[in-house]
């Protein structure tokens, strides 16, 4: 049973079938708030009211969707009147306060048990765009937008099937925000729906504003550096996603879909590998992958390098190397910290401000401190080179939380590697590695396929093969059909 | 989750008080040895001169791109590091030769012994193990010393030139790390290249390859030996040139020589027994062109006939003459004597183990075959 942290629902001792009773009732409800109209109405010499929230509801619908049919059909039968507003139900007292808050007309009569509720909502998205943070080259542009049925309706329009599942949820005792979980019922493991219908149903807030709000409340480990829920803004994203047996949750006001369970590899396939040819889009892939290592590891090889080990790398290389450092007044470690930090500075500074200004921002805090700082001889241009190569890479995740938080990871990397030189590194690696067998993105291993691994999965992790040979979805998921694909170039057969 | 939060609270502590044991060596307080010369003086004391890099230019020139020069500093200890560590109370950093790309060895302390020189080198995890090595006629001091302009750092240079003496078909290619096998065991010993330094033109010459006996160095071969040496052993690399005098009676002197380049090799070591004694065949087959020809008229094959013959002749002669002077230095640079170790091995034992190069008769079998006489005719 679901706790309530305040008293949501009150209670009169009256006469309901009163049509003034009833006004005051709802008035009573909603705190008397001012945005709350009458519209005085008779039907057949009964006085009646029509009520609405004047915010929400958009009171063209009401005049053309259940005002003229009132009048239009007079000599109907109340339940009869063909209302073009759609969703006309009955609805008891304690429905129609929330049918009012999602912006629903209540209609009222006089003599009648009955209460009518319109859905006459505004429509308050805005047109879809294409998602900044996750562009592509070829294929759909679309993005979702910042209303929930709207969004649901492209997942509906990729996936036309009688399976493809939403269940709707009410999270946030205050703002009770809908949440919808998506599903394809046939595809997905039914205990995976259960187990996050329970976590769903557990949530209790005053708000949930985003799904990043309740990401943290319904994941395996919330403090884990590493992403274990996959957002998108990309409709044929969600698609493919919710094709391998995944779940992915909306919510009214925000227009990201949340994916789980979702694996470390899902971060890497960017909807372009698919639409691109075979060996370009593995060659991608792969040039991603090699990315979050460079990212990883690159300042941290660096500093252990001139710091401990510089006998590993040639000697033409070497000299170079001194020269630029011979005159820097700080360890390569403080080094790598100033330059690092800067970029980040540069990072931030650009996202939150306004487009034209965050431009500016960049081409000052990347050409002019950059050369500035060189030419003062606070940092080596090579360790400028390194920390600069690894923030582009980094922009190369296809996801901004991973590459976020391999950013952030690589400030402990570098504080070992200057510690303690390579060995410092490997025992990183190894805390990371073991991490990454360790976490769960509900109840699945996340660094499948290669913990546990399966050779299966491994076709779409690093490289991304064929896709005659993508046969089967992934196997941690557990998903109830795991075969994708019978013989896709069966007419190879019947030629010749 | 306190538990962990304590774990890494510990772990992360812990390495601050741990710091006793930094082994920390950044780049900028060492100063990177490029090369180094040993070399022995009349006291029997080891004479050590390296040359390394210094940054040329100011602090404000960040953004072109510094250049370096070498700096050379010479000392003199009882032993290779002795010295080496008095030439660290000279210097402003520490010094690091994990970096040096050539070790120079004059001839005095060659004839004394390498092994004993370089022996810091293999006990030190950062040695240098890839480093070439190379003998020098007179004083190392003044081939370190040398101003050259073809390359901005000293041990580049003489790293470029063994590279080059190797790739031209007269040097053998061994580091500090390939040579101490041979060093130590008395089967089979290095040849090494041999330089000549004339100051006047700040020039490092070739002249030939130091022979060794095990670890101390016997005696020089001169270019064309070290070629037949080369060509004799199949350590071969690239194609490798030989002038050849096939005639002596033209008065146009170019006329009486002939250039020919090695395509291919294939040598072969036969040993024979005969009454306990072992004459070691060494065969060798060689696929080669011509390059040079002053005399020209290279037409009928009677011609081309004659002139392979001529140069077998000379060249087996100059075979006949490397052997022998290996022999003299007794200087085993095929492994003769390790061929005998492993297919005679009673023999060995009994006859020649440690023997001289002299006790056993070497033969040369040259057969040439010319591939290609150029493409004018």
């Amino acid at each position: 049973m679901k706790k309530h942290l305040f008293k949501n629902e009150q209670s009169f001792d009256m006469d309901e079938s009163s049509l003034e009773s009833r006004i005051n009732f709802l008035k009573e409800s909603m705190g008397n708030t001012e945005d709350l109209f009458m519209l005085p109405i008779s039907f057949r010499d009964r006085k009646g009211t029509i009520i609405y929230l004047s915010t929400i509801a958009d009171s063209e619908k009401i005049q053309e969707g259940v005002l003229f049919p009132l009048i239009k059909y007079q000599d109907f039968n109340l339940h009869d009147i063909p209302f073009t507003a759609e969703n006309n139900n009955r609805v008891d007292l304690q429905e129609a306060v929330n049918a009012l808050l999602q912006g629903k007309a209540i209609v009222s009569m006089e003599g009648w048990d009955d209460i009518f509720s319109f859905n006459t909502a505004k429509d308050l998205s805005r047109s879809p765009n294409e998602p900044d943070n996750e562009k592509t080259v070829r294929g759909s542009h679309l993005g979702y937008v910042e209303n929930l049925t709207t969004n649901i309706g492209y997942i509906r329009r990729g996936i036309s099937s009688r399976h493809l599942q939403i269940r709707y949820f009410q999270t946030g005792q205050y703002t009770n925000t809908q949440t919808a979980m998506v599903y394809i019922e046939g595809i997905v493991n039914p205990s995976l729906v259960e187990k996050l219908t329970n976590r769903l149903q557990a949530v209790t807030t005053d708000m949930t504003f985003s799904p990043g709000y309740l990401e943290e409340l319904i994941e395996d480990s919330p403090l884990s550096p590493f992403p274990h829920i996959l957002y998108t803004e990309r409709p044929d994203r969600t698609i493919a996603q919710l094709m391998e047996g995944r779940i992915a949750l909306l919510t009214e006001g925000s227009s990201d879909a949340i994916i789980l369970p979702v694996s470390f590899f899902s971060f890497f396939q960017a909807t372009d590998d698919y639409n691109s040819r075979i060996i370009i889009g593995s060659v991608f892939r792969l040039l991603r992958v090699v990315s979050f290592l460079l990212t990883l590891l690159l300042p941290g090889l660096y500093i252990a390098i001139i710091a401990f080990h510089f006998e590993i790398i040639p000697t033409d290389i070497l000299v170079v190397v001194k020269n630029s450092v011979d005159n820097i007044p700080y360890p390569p470690f403080i080094e790598a910290m100033i330059m690092a930090f800067t970029i980040e500075l540069i990072r931030e500074a650009g996202i939150r401000l306004p487009t034209p200004i965050g431009q500016t921002i960049g081409i000052v805090g990347g050409l002019i401190i950059g050369d500035a700082i060189i030419s003062a001889g606070l940092v080596s241009n090579i360790m400028v080179i390194v920390i600069a190569m690894t923030a582009i890479s980094s922009f190369t995740i296809a996801s901004y939380e991973l590459s976020n938080t391999v950013r952030i990871l690589t400030f402990p990397i570098m504080v070992l590697a200057a510690s303690f030189g390579f060995v410092g590194i490997i025992f990183s690696l190894m805390f990371i590695v073991g991490h990454l067998c360790k976490l769960e993105s509900l109840g699945t291993p996340y660094f499948s396929p290669v913990a546990p691994f399966d050779v299966q999965g491994m076709k779409d992790a690093i490289l991304r093969f064929p896709i005659w040979l993508l046969k089967f979805r992934p196997r941690d998921l557990l998903v109830k059909n795991r075969r994708r694909l019978y013989r896709p170039r069966r007419w190879e057969e019947n030629e010749e | 989750m306190r538990k962990t939060i304590k774990r890494l609270i510990v772990s992360s502590v812990i390495p601050i008080f741990l710091t006793g044991c930094w082994d920390q060596r950044l780049l900028k307080e060492q100063k990177l040895i490029s090369l180094v010369g040993y070399d022995m003086n009349s006291n029997g004391e080891v004479i050590a001169s390296m040359a390394y890099p210094v940054r040329k230019g100011g602090v404000t020139t960040g953004t072109q791109s510094a250049s370096s020069q070498s700096t050379i500093l010479t000392t003199h200890g009882k032993t290779a590091l002795d010295s080496l560590m008095h030439a660290d109370l000279k210097i402003s950093e520490r010094i690091d030769i994990s970096k040096a790309q050539v070790i120079l060895f004059g001839e005095k302390i060659a004839k004394v012994g390498l092994y004993q020189v370089i022996d810091h080198i293999y006990r030190n995890p950062k040695g240098a193990l890839g480093a070439k090595v190379a003998i020098v006629e007179g004083s190392t001091a003044e081939a370190v010393n040398l101003k050259q302009e073809e390359a901005e750092i000293i041990g580049r240079y003489y790293d470029e030139f063994l590279k080059s003496g190797r790739a031209t078909g007269f040097y053998t290619n061994y580091n500090v790390q390939s040579v101490c096998p041979l060093l130590l065991k008395h089967t089979k010993d290095p040849l090494l290249p041999l330089l000549q330094i004339q100051p006047t033109q700040n020039r490092a010459v070739t002249v030939g390859m130091a022979m060794f006996n095990n670890e101390k160095m016997t005696g020089k071969l001169n270019i064309d030996e070290s070629k037949m040496f080369i060509l004799l052993d199949g350590s071969k690399k690239q194609k490798v040139s030989l002038l050849v005098r096939t005639n002596n009676h033209y008065k146009n002197r170019q006329k009486n020589y002939v250039v020919i380049e090695v395509l291919g090799t294939k040598p072969k070591t036969k040993l024979h027994v005969k009454n306990k004694s072992i004459t070691a065949d060494l065969s060798l087959k060689l696929y080669y062109r011509i390059t040079e020809y002053p005399k020209n008229h290279l037409t009928t094959p009677m011609l081309l006939d004659e002139l392979n013959k001529a140069i077998k002749e000379n060249l087996t002669q100059l075979a006949q003459q490397t052997i022998t002077k290996m022999q003299e230095a007794n200087c085993d640079g095929f492994g003769i004597e390790e061929q005998i170790k492993v297919h005679h091995h009673k023999l060995w034992e009994k006859q020649y183990k440690n023997t001289a190069l002299k006790n056993i008769t070497i033969k040369p079998r040259l057969q040439l075959e010319l591939t290609n006489s150029g493409i004018i005719d």
